[in-house]
């Protein structure tokens, strides 16, 4: 254990008011104290002064009167006179000396007080007087009075008593006054640390505090304060509260609607799964009937049509969902170039015509109103569009018509505004519905119903018109049908349309130009590509030579072996990319066409690098059409060559 | 009011008496009238002015009148003592004591008539010179001198006799 014991600390009070009011009494006692010290110091040397005075002055009287005593020697007469002083208590002993120092007489009060009275005494107090006794100006002797200390002490102690009681009184009454005034003057703070207090248990933020009667300036203004910080917290408590019940409310409304968006992608995932099995069930089927020769030779167009619709349909699906991935992913870049509208509603119509026959449908365009054929927008999200809504359209009516028709209104100079009108006589859609279809995995048509696509089109669609600036809505038609409306802006565009008459020349242009760049080289690890690639270049130009080349390296050798002006190459090859195949080639001759077919990337995630690469890209799947269409593209870049 | 001066340190002042040898009743008397002249006052015309002494006139030219000579040394209130014999009523006018020792009283009586009303102390031995109208007599009682005032003659002769030395007599008549 320590040696040094811990100085225990002064225990100070916890409560304001007993704080103030033991501050303030200390304070009181303190100067207290400094003035009972003071006035007991004066006091002391005041009465000592006083007792020598009076001293000195009982000793001038007597030696006055015992100067014809001390003349005439009368020493009983001075006994007398000396021991006459018993009377006062004030002295204590009193010597009388002859003029040669010789004690005459003296007097003790107590009976141990000797040795004050000797020849040679030379006791000297604070509260004695040696006074010498004088007859004209010559000494007769001398009376030496010492004072009664015990008397001195007395009055200092009385003195220190009344100092005492006074210090007493003065703190009860301080205490009782500080206490009485901090109370009056605390109780508006009190008040106030009580109902944060409250606040802070009950979270009543409405409560107020009083100030109280004839508060000071200072308590006035930090309750006053405190009253407006209530109320700006309040405010702000019952803004949170109200933007907490906004926010809750969106929430739940997203939640709802994520639940939704969660309910139809399960939704859609099972009918994914059943509408990719059932058109590989047909196709597997049919493919190995013809392979096998189960089925009479006259079926098999029959048996063809069925593999090509059903795996049209599975491309279908497979173009839909990576094109909603791509929209949901990344930002929708709208590019400006002419266009010829008609050229797009006529490829609509070649598309969408043969459809509507297999349906016994009658697919009707109208597009009288036409005046602006050249425009400036995003030609491919139009087409998408289009290609999306017709599909539906086609793909939900079973019988009756599908009808397209455009009109156009200026708006102003710079802008043109198309409406396509899709309207068909199908099964509608209903009112449960026709608030969500825009959304993904919505569909128009029952659960039951087979191959009617994922539910992807018309938000692919929207997603499409909205990017363009566009807007989009649907409505049930007279007939019980849909009818979709769509309002595009475009600029117009001065570019005049090359007509219809073109079209019959590019056939003949590219069979010339195949014939004028063969040998064509077709580069792609799986064969059955190539052969399609070869099999849609020969059915246009027989002549034509195609050579194949399954690695990067094969592909490089046959380059430089055969020098082909034209070249169809993937981008994924198993030894090397079509990228630095295509870098490699221009090195080389720069003027050489490559074409990119990939299954990897659609068209427009080549983007730059596959721009700076290839001349013309092509996505995988694809159709004979969209081939052509590439060799027809070609055509027309080399023309003014 | 009894007095017992034992005069001893009084006469030793004088030099004359050693502290063993008895008393010189002269002597002490002498040391007496030393002290008289310090303890009262005389009024403005008969107090002596500056190179004026204090004068004692005696007509005994003995025993009392060399006794007298010890005082002639010393000074009261500056002035110095002087000692006159002299019994010629005329002569006393200028006296400040007159001390009739060895008188008879016819004698004494006469003279002190000559100076009544005169500021002259008048100062003589046994207890009926008061009677005869003198100031202050001398008496010795058991070895001692003690004396008794007149302080009814004194004040008409105009002086005035401190209480400090009226306090020392023996008796004093108002």
């Amino acid at each position: 254990m320590s040696p040094f014991k811990r100085v225990s600390k002064v225990q100070i009070p916890t409560s304001l008011l007993q704080r103030l009011v033991t501050v303030n009494t200390a304070i009181v006692i303190l100067a207290l104290v400094l003035i009972s010290a003071l006035v007991f110091i004066k006091e002391y040397s005041i009465s000592i002064e006083r007792q020598k005075n009076s001293l000195s002055s009982m000793a001038i009287i007597i030696t006055d009167r015992l100067t014809g005593v001390m003349a005439f020697e009368d020493y009983d007469l001075a006994r007398k006179n000396i021991n006459s002083l018993r009377l006062n208590e004030n002295i204590l002993t009193a010597c009388l000396y002859d003029i040669d120092h010789n004690l005459v007489t003296k007097f003790n009060r107590h009976s141990n007080q000797d040795e004050f009275c000797t020849k040679n005494s030379n006791i000297t107090t604070s509260l004695m007087v040696d006074q010498p006794i004088m007859l004209n100006d010559q000494a007769l002797g001398r009376l030496v009075l010492y004072a009664d200390p015990k008397l001195f002490w007395e009055h200092q102690i009385g003195m220190s008593l009344f100092l005492l009681l006074v210090g007493t009184l003065c703190y009860v009454f301080t205490w009782l006054l500080s206490k009485r005034y901090f109370r009056k003057e605390t109780k508006s703070l009190l008040k106030l640390a009580a109902t944060a207090r409250e606040i802070s248990k009950t979270g009543n933020y409405e409560i107020r505090v009083t100030a109280g009667e004839n508060p000071a300036r200072e308590i006035s203004n930090l309750v006053n304060s405190f009253n407006e910080l209530l109320e700006i917290v309040e405010n702000h408590r019952s803004q949170l509260e109200d933007m907490i019940n906004i926010r809750t409310a969106q929430l739940n409304e997203e939640k709802k609607k994520v639940e939704k968006i969660s309910e139809a992608k399960s939704e859609f995932l099972a009918k994914l799964n059943h509408d990719i099995r059932t058109p590989l069930t047909s196709i597997l089927g049919y493919t190995e009937l013809i392979k096998n020769g189960d089925t009479v030779h006259d079926k098999n167009i029959h048996h063809l049509d069925a593999i090509l619709r059903n795996a049209e349909f599975v491309s279908e699906l497979v173009n839909g969902l990576l094109s909603l991935a791509k929209l949901e992913s990344t930002d929708l870049a709208v590019k400006a170039a002419p266009f010829n509208i008609n050229t797009i509603l006529e490829s609509i119509k070649q598309t969408f015509e043969p459809l509507a026959e297999r349906k016994n449908l009658t697919l009707s365009l109208n597009t009288l109103s036409l005046e602006e054929n050249w425009l400036e927008g995003d030609s491919l999200k139009l087409h998408q569009v289009l290609n999306n809504l017709l599909d539906n359209a086609i793909k939900f009516t079973k019988q009756g018509s599908v009808q397209l028709s455009v009109t156009q209104r200026r708006k102003d100079q710079e802008t043109v505004i198309i409406k396509f009108k899709i309207t068909d006589s199908g099964i509608g859609i209903s009112n449960t519905k026709i608030r969500d279809i825009f959304d993904d995995y919505v569909q128009i048509g029952s659960d039951t119903q087979l191959l009617t696509g994922a539910g992807l089109g018309l938000a692919i669609a929207k997603k499409l018109v909205n990017a363009m600036d566009g807007t989009i809505s649907v409505r049930q038609n007279s007939q019980g049908g849909s009818e979709f409306s769509i309002e595009i802006p475009f600029k117009p565009s001065s570019k005049l349309s090359p007509g219809p008459a073109g079209k019959e020349n590019h056939t003949a242009q590219i069979k010339s130009l195949l014939h004028d760049f063969s040998p064509i080289l077709v580069i792609d690890d799986d064969p059955n590509c190539r052969e399609i690639v070869s099999e849609i270049l020969l059915s246009q130009q027989p002549q034509c030579t195609i050579i194949h080349a399954s690695t990067f390296m094969e592909a490089i050798n046959l380059y430089h072996e055969r020098q082909p002006k034209l070249v169809f190459t993937d981008i994924e090859l198993p030894d090397g990319n079509g990228y630095e195949l295509a870098k490699e080639i221009k090195q080389y001759h720069g003027n050489t066409l490559i074409v990119a077919i990939s299954a990897y990337h659609t068209i427009d995630e080549y983007g730059k690098t596959g721009n700076r690469c290839f001349n013309h890209l092509i996505a995988k799947p694809f159709h004979k059409q969209n081939l052509l269409d590439t060799l027809r593209e070609i055509v027309e870049k080399i023309e003014p060559l | 009011m009894m007095c017992a001066c034992t005069a001893a340190v009084l006469c030793s002042d004088f030099g004359s008496v050693s502290a063993q040898a008895p008393l010189d009743p002269a002597k002490v008397r002498a040391a007496y009238l030393y002290h008289f002249m310090r303890f009262i006052e005389w009024p403005t015309p008969a107090k002596p002015g500056i190179n004026e002494s204090y004068n004692i006139c005696i007509p005994d030219n003995g025993a009392e009148f060399n006794a007298l000579r010890a005082i002639t040394t010393k000074t009261v209130n500056d002035r110095p003592v002087s000692i006159r014999h002299t019994d010629k009523t005329d002569s006393l006018k200028t006296c400040h004591i007159l001390y009739l020792t060895g008188l008879k009283p016819v004698q004494a009586k006469a003279l002190i008539d000559s100076i009544s009303g005169l500021p002259i102390l008048s100062v003589g031995n046994g207890d009926n010179f008061l009677d005869l109208g003198g100031m202050i007599a001398f008496e010795s009682r058991i070895g001692q001198v003690t004396f008794s005032v007149n302080l009814t003659v004194a004040n008409r002769a105009g002086l005035k006799i401190s209480a400090n030395m009226l306090d020392v007599a023996d008796r004093v008549i108002k």
